[in-house]
């Protein structure tokens, strides 16, 4: 009989599980062993086995560090303290392997192994140390090219897009100025500089993928300074040399495509071709009143 | 840049012109606040010498500052007040309708369960608590002499920075009570940095407790 059975229930059902990974940790790691017992027991008694905060951090620093405790440390002790150690992710989370390797294995040797990949903010985070071991993973971290992210009352880490990196949408290098901005706020970064927290954030078009204007305080997002400009003979060369067959690889693949596909075929009688980023340009603007009705109409035929 | 500059002014006791650099633009207070997370001692220190040299000349209202370092000393979401304790006491000293609604909070930050725990210790900033204590027992004896009990407690702390700090602010305190566990002190050779003066002064536990027995002796004649 297991001796987690109500949190054994999360690992049924068709999605990948935390607590079949935190189980897969606990097999070498007993601070994993002892966060499923503490979860148990919180779904047991239907609250949380967390108290409030914990006051912890590292010399020199003014947040990076969130501390936690546990209200029964003589039941768990390996997770009586579990605090958490936010790291400065690189732009647009671009690692290599041997980053990820380096990070991962500093969270095995010092803590629990568990990580957030990554944390709202964007930051890599990772879950569940002791008091003791912060300095030296401090120390690790800075001494490996790495810094703690920013947290409480501080510039939170600022965080972008891919940008010009992989993104044809991209109308300005996002990660250069996310870089720019994270090294000139570290100042208000890594020590408490506001009333509370302040959050960058950048996407490089209005597609907005960082949701910079749900989850920041400065959102910044590129956009055309004017209408897209395209060669029009080029495209419409492109659009005659059957390489793509646009009404059926890009516009029925699309969720409302049967209104799209009219509005192309509008414009392709009108011989208007237009190319894919304007369409989705349109698209993302939304439906005018006239095609919301369309989809009425059509529905009602 | 502005923080580096205030961080010279400190480390070389030119008070007058940080304070004037301070006032010169708003977010120069914010600066100086952060260099109470200076990873120099010294400048910690000296910005709360500086804090409370504000707060006596009465022109900036820091009261806003002092509820923001309550909060970093009590807060969850991470931000730690590294010497917010140190600088709300000296405020106080200086200038008390500034932190009127701090001051407790801050002295019986050594009172709480949660953060003298040797679990839960945070050293600097119960560290901190007690300097505050011992800083305000020549103006507010009043205010800090329920704080006695728990500092002779402390003398028999497994951690030679609270014993000795807790030896410094008894003394201060001239608190009798002390006496005894004082003397038990005499052989403690653990080194601790204190600040005091405008100075860090780095003495033994031993002596620690051995100045603070004479402040006591020399109070009860």
């Amino acid at each position: 009989m297991s001796d987690t059975p109500m949190i054994d229930q999360l690992e049924t059902g068709p999605w990948p599980s935390f607590i079949k990974d935190i189980k897969r940790m606990a097999v070498k790691n007993a601070m994993c062993k002892d966060l499923l017992g503490l979860l148990e027991m919180s779904y047991k008694d239907k609250k949380t086995h967390w108290k409030h905060g914990g006051i912890v951090g590292v010399r020199g620093y003014g947040g990076g560090i969130i501390g936690r405790y546990s209200d029964s440390p003589e039941k768990f002790p390996n997770v009586s303290h579990f605090h958490t150690v936010r790291v400065n992710q690189p732009s647009a989370w671009f690692y290599n392997t041997g980053a990820l390797r380096y990070l991962c294995d500093l969270w095995e040797k010092h803590g629990s192994g568990l990580t957030n990949l990554h944390g709202s903010t964007g930051d890599f985070v990772m879950l569940g140390t002791t008091t003791d071991q912060l300095e030296p993973i401090f120390t690790d971290l800075s001494e490996h090219g790495w810094d703690l992210g920013g947290s409480g009352s501080d510039v939170r880490t600022p965080s972008c897009c891919n940008g010009m990196a992989r993104c044809e949408f991209a109308c300005y290098d996002t990660m250069n100025l996310c870089y720019d901005l994270t090294n000139e706020y570290q100042d208000e970064l890594h020590r408490p500089a506001f009333p509370y927290k302040f959050k960058f954030k950048m996407s490089g078009c209005p597609n907005d993928c960082v949701a910079s204007i749900a989850r920041s305080d400065c959102s910044i997002i590129g956009t055309w300074r004017d209408e897209i400009q395209q060669d029009d003979a080029a495209v419409a060369e492109y659009a005659k040399g059957g390489k793509v067959d646009i009404a059926n690889d890009v516009v029925g693949e699309m969720p409302d495509r049967l209104h799209v596909l009219e509005r192309f075929q509008t414009l392709h009688r009108q011989q208007e071709l237009q190319p894919l980023h304007a369409l989705h340009k349109r698209h993302a603007e939304g439906p005018s009143p006239r095609q919301g009705q369309g989809r009425d109409d059509t529905a009602r035929r | 840049m502005d923080r580096e500059i205030l961080s010279e002014l400190l480390l070389a006791r030119k008070y007058q012109e940080a304070m004037d650099l301070v006032k010169k633009r708003h977010r120069n207070l914010r600066i100086l606040l952060g260099l109470l997370y200076s990873e120099e001692e010294l400048v910690r220190w000296r910005t709360v010498t500086l804090l409370g040299l504000i707060a006596a000349e009465g022109r900036t209202n820091l009261a806003p500052a002092v509820r923001r370092m309550l909060w970093f000393l009590s807060e969850e979401s991470s931000t730690i007040g590294w010497c917010s304790a140190q600088a709300i006491a000296e405020i106080y000293k200086n200038n008390p309708g500034m932190a009127r609604d701090a001051i407790r909070v801050v002295l019986h930050l050594s009172d709480d369960p949660e953060l003298s725990l040797p679990a839960n210790r945070n050293t600097p900033i119960l560290a901190g608590s007690i300097w505050a204590i011992g800083a305000l027992a020549d103006s507010e004896p009043a205010l800090v002499s329920e704080m006695g009990p728990a500092l002779v407690e402390f003398l028999k702390d497994p951690d030679p920075v609270i014993r000795g700090f807790s030896a410094w602010a008894l003394g201060r305190m001239r608190f009798m009570a002390a006496e005894e566990a004082l003397n038990a002190l005499s052989g403690d050779d653990s080194f601790i940095n204190i600040y005091e003066d405008d100075s860090l002064k780095k003495i033994t536990v031993a002596r620690a407790a051995g100045d603070a027995l004479e402040n006591i002796v020399k109070n009860s004649e």
